[in-house]
């Protein structure tokens, strides 16, 4: 940090390794967020509303408030969805579109470079006070379900993930900062 | 000199004309069921048959392994990928896309029909509108990219609840999504092969397709491909039987012979001792291939142990023949008692004839047939080749063995009383029947062993309990499965059951099909409750044309078949859960549903249950408990023929000795040598199955032939030590034959091998002891 400020000249050259580093220092993180979905067969937006919690290495947990209650629960290789129908697993292996998902923010949550550009293309531009990752799937099969993966951040901060899917629908998810005070 | 050319020839041409009509119509079978028994119930011939043709036999379990996980990874996709365009294999699977192949596409084009959901109320307005709002808040959800594949064309969600009810309940572990084991470190695919698992020849051609797949996937890369299946097994036993049987032969010949030439001197003599045990196997293989059309493998490879046996009677012969005496002297001395020898061991094995087990019962005939004609051909014919000059050198009197036991009456007894003693008690304690049909495989045990950790790997364990339903036609057999459901339901709610695989969820009867696309609404009709429905969602104009056009579509549609479901994981399940019952006899063909169950938590009251429902087509199925109470059966049953045997055995000895006395004074030690075979089996935690009855019956031949001639013996005094080397020979060439079947890795052999070694022991020590008694002083043990 002290480096950055104290040569704003390098920070035109922030690269992956250096966010991953930054990023890789968190060991929990817990945010709130808004979720819109855009999608096509749809009139009107879906906008869900909940909290997002990630404890390294490798879970993730996303509580939706409103407008109805649903957890998911991802820990290692199983994503595990609650909701007023019932508790549903999914085997991430299994699923492949959801596993690029899902390993997109984890990893990056995590700064785990490796896993990134194992399954993503990945672009970065902007500096430490304000990143942004695209991400490409490399895989075929993947690739025709999900365009690109968005993710910004300040510091080691994500600020918003946007998954743009092939059929044209879209997925915004805004971090509403400083959901610790609440 | 005539007699022996015209002999010569004769014998000569009816071996050449036998080994002729073997070469044209020799038949030999590999069928690994041979030596299971045929079954005497519904339930144990359907056990057989799904041993024998069911889809688990023809089921191939691979597992790659010996690289890093993503290498195997790739290699198993490109495995199954050459695999699924290879005409040896039906359907091949690695759980790539486990959700999303060809069985998604099935079940999405006849998910009308395969819904038990689908009925008049299911398309109403208001069901409509539910069924809306959960797709609404599934594309809000986490799981929506996997909700959106259905929606526009499937709002009622009826393909994922057809899924639901077909997901296994333990599915492998993914890795890069292909199966892997639980350690992570083997990569496991299933495969189906075209052939039946009986069809060995072509399971061998779909290993070696395998095999070659599986070399050009690997690339340059280390790993190991391990595979398992019935099919494969029956293919790798019939190789190893067929080798284990040629090396076996070879030793004990190599082994007979060595002896035979220590103890004649002369080549020529002992290739003729060989003639009329050749000639016998030669005659029973020709027997057994006329009566029962063809010759199992396994039989065949018994034929070293009746060359054993035959191989004998010369010798009984030769070895008593005093210096300078004609052989047709010997045999008028020896005639009565070789008669004897050889007519009891025909008799103990005539028994087996009836065995259940169609591999005994040749075997029962191959034996009998076999040492008739060597008996016939030495007793009549040997003389007369024998004759010759050449070949009458007299054997020299040397003394074998100097055996001569200096033992009184009182000793003898005490010393058997004590072996018997010994024998008893160490077998006390210990279980003596083993009812377990698994071991009667004839699968070496590291096969056995490979095949249920690639079971287990794969989360496809044995089933052991079932029902079946039976009916007459396809249509009522599923109507009967489809009736079973909501009491199966039932018991899974009450936890009674852990669950079940029921072929109608997947493939309903035509009944069924016809009533659910009879229950579908007519387009204008849909079209109206749906617009109803929609009032106030969010959803887009014309989003859910493709679900009017998709139930339209249903309600014209020709019923789903099962010809529908072949070539995926489904068409496999279906031939695993329904099929053409062949139940034997004067009963029409029907078909049979069968149900696998899963955590069944009280056997006997589930049994209760399914027999409270009052259905007669409907059975329950205990196959480990089938299976051993079909062994249990048979071993009662070969306990009676080996009764039986061992009573036309007495029959020609009272017969041939004309005294009812002295037929069971030889009787009893050999009778007592039996059972401390058996006893000392037991003690060494050998459990006692039919195979090692059979062998015991084998023993018993053996055993009457020593007595008859240490009794000979003892009567006749002055041969005493004749008599010992005598039997030196032939319990020497019979201990070779029997010995190298115990060295065999094959079961079956190997019980039958090391039974009769301890037998052919025991029978001597306890002859020896109980009927060399000199009889000077011993008027009561005269037997003539």
């Amino acid at each position: 940090m002290l480096v950055l400020v104290a040569m704003p000249h390098v920070a035109l050259a922030f690269d992956l390794a250096e966010l991953m580093a930054m990023l890789g220092q968190v060991s929990e993180s817990s945010v709130a967020f808004v979720e819109t979905k855009y999608v096509s067969t749809l009139n009107t937006p879906l906008v869900r509303r909940g909290t997002m919690r990630f404890i390294r290495p490798d879970q993730l947990q996303m509580r939706v408030e409103t407008p109805y209650f649903e957890r998911m629960d991802i820990a290692g290789g199983v994503l595990t969805i609650e909701n007023r129908r019932g508790i549903r697993q999914i085997d991430l292996d299994g699923q492949p579109s959801v596993a690029a998902w899902v390993a997109s923010i984890r990893a990056t949550l995590k700064g785990d470079a490796a896993s990134l550009s194992r399954l993503f293309n990945v672009a970065l531009t902007g500096q430490a006070a304000r990143w942004s990752l695209s991400l490409a799937p490399r895989e075929p099969g993947l690739s025709g379900v999900i365009q690109r993966i968005s993710i910004d951040g300040t510091l080691a901060r994500l600020t918003r993930i946007e998954v743009d899917e092939r059929m044209g629908d879209r997925t915004v998810l805004v971090i509403v900062p400083d959901v610790d005070k609440r | 000199m005539n007699l022996r050319y015209a002999s010569t020839g004769g014998c000569a041409l009816v071996l050449a004309v036998a080994v002729a009509w073997l070469a044209a119509a020799l038949r030999i079978e590999t069928d690994m069921s041979a030596f299971l028994p045929r079954g005497q119930s519904d339930a144990q011939r359907m056990f057989n048959r799904e041993l024998r043709d069911g889809v688990s036999s023809r089921l191939m379990l691979i597992e790659l392994a010996g690289d890093q996980p993503a290498n195997l990874a790739r290699m198993s996709r490109t495995l199954q990928r050459k695999l699924a365009v290879d005409s040896a294999f039906k359907y091949v699977g690695n759980g790539d896309s486990a959700l999303g192949g060809a069985e998604l596409a099935v079940i999405e084009r006849h998910r009308y029909q395969m819904s038990d959901a689908v009925d008049a109320a299911h398309f109403d307005v208001a069901a409509l509108r539910a069924a809306l709002a959960e797709r609404l808040e599934g594309l809000a959800g986490g799981g929506s990219l996997l909700e959106k594949r259905w929606l526009s064309s499937d709002p009622t969600g009826e393909a994922w609840h057809v899924l639901a009810q077909l997901a296994p309940p333990v599915q492998p572990k993914h890795i890069d999504g292909v199966w892997f084991n639980r350690a992570g470190k083997a990569a496991l695919l299933i495969a189906e092969t075209r052939a039946p698992g009986w069809d060995v020849e072509r399971q061998r051609q779909a290993i070696l397709a395998l095999q070659r797949d599986f070399a050009m996937a690997r690339e340059d890369s280390n790993a190991q491909l391990r595979f398992s299946s019935p099919g494969a097994m029956a293919a790798e036993s019939r190789t190893l039987i067929a080798a284990e049987a040629t090396r076996l032969s070879l030793i004990s010949v190599v082994l007979i012979l060595g002896i035979l030439l220590w103890v004649y001197r002369s080549l020529p003599l002992v290739l003729l001792c060989f003639v009329p045990a050749v000639t016998g196997l030669l005659a029973g293989i020709v027997t057994v291939n006329a009566w029962f059309g063809s010759v199992q493998g396994i039989t065949l490879g018994f034929a070293a142990t009746l060359l054993g046996e035959s191989v004998d009677y010369p010798s009984f012969l030769l070895t008593q023949r005093r210096p300078g005496e004609n052989l047709f002297a010997t045999r008028a001395r020896l005639g009565r008692t070789l008669a004897m020898a050889v007519l009891t061991t025909a008799c103990g094995a005539l028994a087996l004839l009836f065995a259940d087990f169609p591999g005994l019962a040749q075997l029962g005939l191959l034996t009998a047939v076999g040492i008739l004609v060597a008996g016939a051909m030495t007793y009549w014919l040997l003389p007369i080749w024998i004759a010759a000059p050449a070949l009458h050198s007299p054997l020299p009197r040397r003394p074998l063995l100097a055996l001569d036991l200096p033992m009184g009456r009182r000793v003898r007894w005490l010393a058997v009383i004590t072996m018997a003693g010994v024998v008893a008690l160490s077998a006390w304690n210990q279980s003596w029947w083993d009812d377990d049909v698994a071991n009667m495989n004839p699968l070496p045990v590291e096969l056995k062993v490979r095949d249920r950790e690639l079971r287990q790997a794969l989360g496809a364990p044995d089933v052991r309990y079932l029902i079946v339903v039976g009916a007459q036609s396809e249509e009522d057999v599923l109507r009967h499965a489809e009736e079973l459901r909501p009491h199966l339901q039932r018991w899974v709610a009450a936890g009674a059951l852990g669950g079940f695989e029921l072929v109608s969820d997947f493939l309903p009867s035509r009944a069924t099909q016809a009533r659910r696309q009879a229950a579908l609404p007519q387009g204008a009709e849909l079209s109206a409750s749906l617009g109803a429905a929609l009032a106030g969602l969010p959803f887009r104009d014309g989003t859910f044309a493709p679900f009017v056009l998709a139930v339209e579509e249903a309600r014209n549609a020709p019923p789903l078949t099962f010809a529908d479901l072949s070539g995926n994981a489904l068409g496999l399940k279906a031939t695993a859960l329904l099929r053409r019952g062949d139940s034997g006899g004067a009963r029409s063909e029907g078909w049979e549903v069968v149900i696998p169950l899963r955590g069944v938590a009280n056997a006997s009251a589930m049994a209760a249950d399914v027999a409270a429902l009052g259905a007669a087509q409907v059975r329950w199925l205990d196959l480990r408990g089938e299976s051993a109470a079909m062994m249990k059966a048979y071993r009662h049953e070969a306990v009676r023929y080996a009764g039986l045997g061992a009573l036309l055995i007495f029959g020609v000895l009272a017969f041939g000795l004309r005294s009812v006395r002295g037929a069971l004074r030889l009787m009893f030690p050999v009778a007592l040598a039996v059972l401390l075979t058996a006893g000392t089996l037991v003690a060494a935690r050998t459990p006692l199955s039919v195979l090692h009855l059979v062998a015991l019956l084998l023993v018993l031949g053996l055993g009457v032939n020593y007595a008859l001639f240490i009794a000979r013996a003892r009567v006749e005094g002055d041969e005493f030590a004749q008599t010992l080397r005598t039997l030196a020979v032939v319990s020497g060439t019979t201990l070779c034959a029997f010995g190298t079947l115990a060295f065999s890795g094959i079961v079956v052999l190997h019980a039958i091998g090391i039974t009769v070694c301890a037998g052919v022991g025991y029978s001597l020590l306890v002859c020896f002891l109980l009927l060399s008694a000199k009889p000077a002083r011993d008027s009561a043990m005269k037997t003539r």
